[in-house]
């Protein structure tokens, strides 16, 4: 979609050093789908291919067999973490949350679950679509 | 012997009842660290530095890539940051009752004579009631950790 083509072109810059903190969901999407674009060109993030990503089930490992293991399958609702029953903030960037506000903060779960859970890191397409559709759910 | 049988009765009515009722409060150190409190706060409360030798904390530090099963991995300077912190607040190398090969405060033996209840099966489910769960049985010194 054009308008990705121009949000993507707009962040190409930004995106060389990934700020550490005071970004807003979009901007972080915006980086992801220019990240996204430059090994897929015009690529465009779909909300339905991050729902399915999210619910989908990996199975690498017994205990986090995917995304909805510890954020739930509504991803607008508070997780409990598997192992240790702790509880965590609704993954969505819902009204006065701090999720998706810190690229750091973002890219350093996005390492350790992907890992964990698909058994790779993940793509910027898969993070992108991934956002795309929290941001959807967020703003329904 | 029967103080023994009813010290074992008191600590499992204790830890049966402890689910509503918070109990003993759970001291954690007076020095604060931002770094400490989201990063090893984020999976399960923050445990208490001075259940755990600084010996033991070094070794979990070392290998936070494989910690308990999960990636825990940080940044150098992060890494180096709380190490320090542990360094300063863990208890002694000294005192063996805060020491486990497991790197588990549930395995040290000043944990499983404080928690003698461990007998009663409520230990062995897993979730709410394990007991590495804290916080489902006891509130912290520092109120605004857990
Ligand atoms: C074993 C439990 C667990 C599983 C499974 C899991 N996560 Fe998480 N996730 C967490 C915890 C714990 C946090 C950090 C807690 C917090 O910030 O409240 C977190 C935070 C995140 C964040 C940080 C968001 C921000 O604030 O910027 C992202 C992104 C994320 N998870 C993505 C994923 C994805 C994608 C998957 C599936 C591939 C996944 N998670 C599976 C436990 C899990
Ligand atoms: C990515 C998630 C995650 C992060 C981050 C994390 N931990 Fe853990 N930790 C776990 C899990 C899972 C367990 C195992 C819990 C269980 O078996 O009940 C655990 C267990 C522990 C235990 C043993 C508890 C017991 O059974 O006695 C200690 C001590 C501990 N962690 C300390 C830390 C410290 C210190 C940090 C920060 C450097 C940290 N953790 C960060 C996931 C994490
Ligand atoms: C299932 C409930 C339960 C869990 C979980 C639990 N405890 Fe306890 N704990 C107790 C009970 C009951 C006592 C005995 C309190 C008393 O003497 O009245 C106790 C005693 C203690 C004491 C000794 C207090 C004193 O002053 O003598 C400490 C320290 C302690 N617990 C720390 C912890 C830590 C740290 C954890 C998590 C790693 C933990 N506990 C998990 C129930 C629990």
């Amino acid at each position: 979609m054009n308008i990705w083509k121009f949000v993507s072109g707009m962040s190409v810059l930004a995106m060389s050093s990934l700020p550490a903190f005071a970004e807003t969901p979009q901007q972080l999407l915006a980086g992801y789908v220019a990240e996204a674009a430059q090994a897929t060109p015009g690529f465009s993030p779909s909300a339905e291919r991050g729902r399915q990503f999210y619910l989908q089930r990996h199975a690498v490992t017994d205990r986090q067999q995917g995304c909805f293991s510890c954020h739930t399958d509504n991803p607008l609702a508070p997780g409990q973490h598997v192992t240790t029953s702790k509880s965590i903030e609704p993954l969505a960037p819902v009204a006065g949350s701090e999720r998706f506000t810190r690229a750091a903060k973002s890219e350093k779960w996005f390492r350790r679950n992907c890992k964990e859970v698909i058994g790779r890191e993940c793509s910027a397409g898969e993070k992108a679509d991934l956002l795309h559709f929290l941001l959807a759910e967020a703003a329904r | 012997m029967r103080t023994t049988a009813l010290v074992s009765l008191v600590a499992a009515l204790g830890v049966a009842a402890c689910a509503t009722q918070h109990r003993e409060r759970v001291s954690l150190p007076a020095e604060k660290n931002a770094l400490w409190r989201s990063e090893c706060g984020a999976c399960h409360q923050a445990f208490p530095p001075m259940m755990l030798t600084v010996g033991n904390w070094q070794a979990m530090m070392r290998e936070l890539e494989q910690h308990f099963g999960e990636d825990a991995s940080l940044d150098e300077a992060s890494r180096q940051e709380i190490a320090a912190y542990l360094q300063r607040n863990g208890a002694p190398d000294s005192y063996g009752r805060h020491s486990a090969s497991s790197l588990r405060i549930t395995d040290t033996a000043y944990f499983q004579r404080r928690h003698k209840g461990s007998s009663v099966p409520l230990w062995r489910r897993t979730g709410e009631n394990k007991p590495s769960n804290c916080p489902a049985c006891h509130k912290a010194s520092d109120e605004q950790l857990w």
